[in-house]
């Protein structure tokens, strides 16, 4: 019944070995990988749970004849019988038109460097941080209930491909959120919630007293807010949901997995394309450092860059996987991720970002008779060209002025005449990490989203009219 | 010793009680894109996890690397001192609640086979609508759990599951639409055919695309927009209860929905993928029925949960996976059906919406009820018969609300997708389309 999984030091050789099972293949690709997680959870008064655990496993996916299979597992046991598989698996699809490029060789081993390992804190320590926290949430004025929670992983991933390719790829995070709830008038629970976190310190975890007061007084505001009325109106948005708008507005559409064999995308998303004002640029990439997205290789072998989705409102790039590029004639742009080694990589984004504009922030809200000032991601999701997203929080914009608050602020859009609305775009940018994205049955994928504030004109809001 | 009986002795003495949860799996599937096969994988999963209870709290531990079981017992034992409560008791005995979860016929299915019907199936699609590109994925797995603790209980058991999706898009300067067929269940049970005849139906209705005015409508909820009722399946939860995180937790014994409301969670469903015959607590399965006739019964509660408030474990203790330990959770929750089939429901609206597929519904608060969803895919029903498709829509509403004053019929057509349940139709949702 026992099974084991080694991550030893003769591992490199065992991949090695496997690997040269996979003579007829065009490629072999085999991700080992190390995941070690410790969860904390203050439910109300009490410890709701202290979950640690270890996820480890392996993968192999063969290209052979233009086809994939892929087979994942625990034990990493008989390597070689696994890369048989994946090659039967293959051949069962039958023959294919995937091809790809070549790859120059890499050897590298990347470590985060780790300033204070949560992995070396004790347990007990955090728990009592968490409590205090989430004590100043529950013993302030209005508040029903409270949830407060501390989580890290840490994993280490290994590849090797056939190619002559092999990289370790360390990876940490450690993440805080504060939740805190309070009753409308008709007794009915509303949340506001905010979060720190870190890709390489423990220490993010202390000095949030504050923000735990913040919190609780934020949630009794948005209970006693009245719901939005659903309509068109002038939306300013912030930086932190900035991000998760062009996530979700734009960046799924940039990823080529879904246009490089669909010819009718292609006429839609031709490069060139005007897609917004002058000022209105978008990027993604792995190499922007401490985010979710952040690493230097992608789950292909292939090094992360930036790419330049939007350059001056005109559609100039899009993510790849080797498939794909190849497939459109493209470079590579190291956007191919897993999850984890449970399934094969897809084209991904990783750090995500509206980059600075020209304007001035309080140029932005002066002329608006009537808007909404949405701040703070709530979710996200995408459907091809529409899109929608929730703000965490909401308030209107009376003549220029930040007035009162609303709850419930929800966004709906279609891709193509929301970019077209944005007329502003500020001259600040702030990088969120905390959310993860999922596509297909991938989730949640570390990702990185990131954006200055953005006006945008007869925006689609939800609610009772 | 086996792993199991071997982690139970060395715990043995060290703490109150000891409980392991063990699984296998395998599962192998095949997906399409572009109306092609683009991949065939297979997957295994082997793990487990330990509690224990020291001084009545809980210390958790579960991996993968089952190999050292040294390592296993003392990382559980070593956080026992700073856990969460634990106010049930383990039983000292597992009684299966006698059904059959493990399909035959699901765990034999051969990839041969899969790529043949996956392969008809786009075909029968695309002759519907040749315009449109599909993908899809058919997948089947079979999984063994085994749970035993340091009283002496055991249980192994055996499921199937089957499932996967078809999913039709048609890309035009313009209009791009986008809907998919999707659901879960143990076994194989005609799920090819009526996605594709399903998909191709709704791909034909989406053609005419017509104006909608914002407004209150006379709305059809079809069982894949599940996902806006999350809010029902928290406030039933007898973890959200004593976390006073539901608006129900004092209202056991009244009425808090319409009277032809009744909600279950069924255990001893062997239909869909939920129902086993013991927890992941090796409490015996049961059907519980939480609402009858509007009228609250119970929550459903894992063993500390049901210890907390006094009552009977409703046997639905479930971890999610692995890494997790248990807690209340649905294994089928059920709405009962009606009587109508769709068309049916459709007749009978002379002016009103079906609502097919939303997005963003994770972006609702989570207690209140209250939600504000895009519309991805939405038809206008005039005098009983489906108009067209209308775009660019939110629906808003709250779901306590729907379900207490503005239901107006209860399909019998029931889907799993979570949530077991046929089409409902409500008075007066709001619609605004800009």
């Amino acid at each position: 019944m026992a099974e084991t999984v080694t991550t030893g030091s003769d591992l490199q050789e065992r991949m090695q070995d496997a690997i040269k099972a996979g003579a007829d293949a065009q490629e072999i690709e085999i991700r080992i990988e190390d995941n070690e997680n410790t969860t904390i959870a203050y439910l109300k008064d009490d410890l709701e749970s202290l979950d640690r655990g270890v996820n480890a496993g392996g993968c192999v996916r063969a290209l052979v004849d233009g086809s994939w299979g892929f087979t994942s597992f625990n034990s990493l046991h008989n390597l070689q019988d696994r890369v048989h598989d994946a090659i039967k698996m293959a051949k069962a699809v039958g023959p294919g038109k995937a091809v790809i490029p070549d790859q120059a060789p890499i050897q590298d081993s990347v470590s985060v460097d780790l300033k204070n390992d949560p992995r070396d804190i004790p347990v007990s320590e955090t728990i009592k941080l968490i409590e205090s926290y989430n004590r100043i949430m529950s013993e302030s004025e209005g508040i029903v209930t409270t949830s407060s929670s501390y989580r890290h992983f840490h994993y280490k991933r290994y590849f090797m491909n056939k190619s002559g390719t092999y990289i370790e790829q360390e990876k940490m995070r450690a993440t805080v959120v504060l939740l805190a709830m309070a009753l409308d008038a008709n007794g009915m629970r509303h949340d506001a919630f905010d979060y720190a976190y870190s890709l390489e310190d423990y220490d993010i975890v202390f000095g949030h007293d504050n923000l735990a007061k913040d919190v609780a007084r934020r949630a009794v505001e948005i209970a006693n807010a009245p719901k939005i009325k659903g309509g068109s109106y002038t939306v300013i948005v912030d930086p932190r949901l900035s991000g998760t708008f062009i996530h979700e507005a734009f960046g799924h559409l940039s990823e080529a997995d879904f246009v490089y064999e669909n010819p009718d995308w292609q006429n839609i998303l031709t490069m060139g394309r005007k897609l917004g004002q002058d000022f209105l640029n978008v990027t993604d990439g792995g190499t922007i450092p401490s985010e979710g997205g952040t690493m230097n290789y992608d789950d292909e072998g292939t090094p992360t860059r930036v790419t330049k989705l939007i350059t001056d409102g005109v559609l100039t790039g899009r993510l790849h996987s080797r498939e794909t590029a190849k497939a459109l004639g493209e470079e590579v742009t190291g956007n191919a991720r897993a999850v984890s080694y449970r399934f094969p990589p897809i084209v991904r984004m990783t750090n995500t970002s509206i980059e600075p504009g020209p304007h001035k922030l309080e140029d932005m809200f002066k002329d608006v008779e009537y808007g909404i000032y949405a701040v703070g991601a709530h979710g996200g999701q995408t459907a091809l060209e529409a899109f929608t997203f929730g703000a965490a929080e909401g308030f209107e914009i009376v003549n220029g002025e930040i007035g009162k608050r609303l709850r419930n602020v929800s966004i709906s859009g279609n891709l193509f005449s929301t970019l077209e609305n944005i007329d502003m775009v500020s001259d600040d940018r702030m990088y969120e990490s905390v959310g993860g994205c999922g596509k297909g049955e991938q989730a949640p994928l570390p990702v990185g989203t990131g954006g200055p504030h953005i006006r945008i004109q007869n925006c689609i809001v939800g609610g009772e009219s | 010793m086996s792993f199991i009986d071997s982690i139970l002795d060395k715990a043995k003495g060290k703490c109150e009680a000891a409980e392991v949860f063990h699984i296998k799996s395998e599962n192998t599937s095949c997906a399409w894109s572009s109306d092609k096969l683009k991949l065939v994988g297979a997957k295994e999963t082997s793990g487990a996890a330990l509690r224990v209870i020291k001084d009545g709290k809980v210390g958790f531990f579960a991996t993968n690397k089952t190999d050292d079981t040294d390592f296993i017992v003392n990382t559980a034992l070593e956080l026992a001192p700073y856990g969460s409560e634990f106010a049930g008791e383990l039983p000292s005995e597992y009684k299966s609640a006698g059904g059959d979860y493990f399909d035959e016929k699901t765990a034999s299915l051969g990839t041969e086979k899969m790529i043949a019907d996956g392969n008809k199936m786009i075909a029968a699609v695309k002759e519907k609508r040749s315009d449109a590109l599909f993908e899809a994925k058919i997948s089947r797995s079979t999984m063994e759990s085994t749970i035993a603790n340091s009283y002496g209980a055991r249980a192994s058991y055996r499921k199937t599951s089957f499932g996967g999706h078809l999913f039709g898009s048609v890309t035009r300067e313009g209009d791009v639409l986008g809907i998919y067929e999707y659901d879960q269940s143990s076994h194989i049970n005609g799920q090819i055919d009526r996605w594709a005849s399903e998909l191709g139906r709704k791909l034909v209705d989406a053609e005419k695309i017509v104006s909608l005015k914002s407004g209150n409508y006379k709305t059809i909820l079809m069982p894949k927009v599940c996902e806006i009722l999350g809010p029902i399946r928290s406030a039933l939860n007898a973890r959200a209860v004593l976390k006073d995180l539901s608006p129900f937790a004092d209202k056991v014994g009244e009425k808090i929905f319409d009277e032809r409301i009744t909600l279950f969670d069924d255990g001893l469903n062997t239909e869909t993928p939920g129902g086993q015959p013991v927890d992941d607590e090796g409490v015996t399965a049961q059907k519980t029925t939480l609402i009858e006739n509007g009228v609250l019964k119970v929550f459903i509660n894992d063993l500390h949960s049901a210890s907390k408030l006094g009552v009977e474990p409703t046997g639905n203790g479930m971890r999610g996976g692995l890494s997790a330990t248990p807690r209340a959770g649905y294994t089928t929750l059920t709405l009962a059906p009606g009587t109508k089939t769709l068309s049916e429901l459709i007749a009978e609206i002379d002016h009103g919406v079906i609502i097919d597929q939303v997005m963003g519904a994770h972006q609702a608060s989570p207690f209140s009820g209250d939600f504000s969803v895009n519309v991805d895919c939405g038809f206008v029903i005039e005098d009983g018969k489906i108009v067209g498709r209308f775009k660019d829509g939110m629906l808003s509403g709250n779901v306590f609300k729907m379900f207490s004053d503005q239901l107006l019929d209860t399909g019998s057509e029931q889907r799993y997708m979570g949530f077991y349940m046929a089409p409902v139709v409500f008075d007066g949702l709001t619609v605004s389309t800009g």
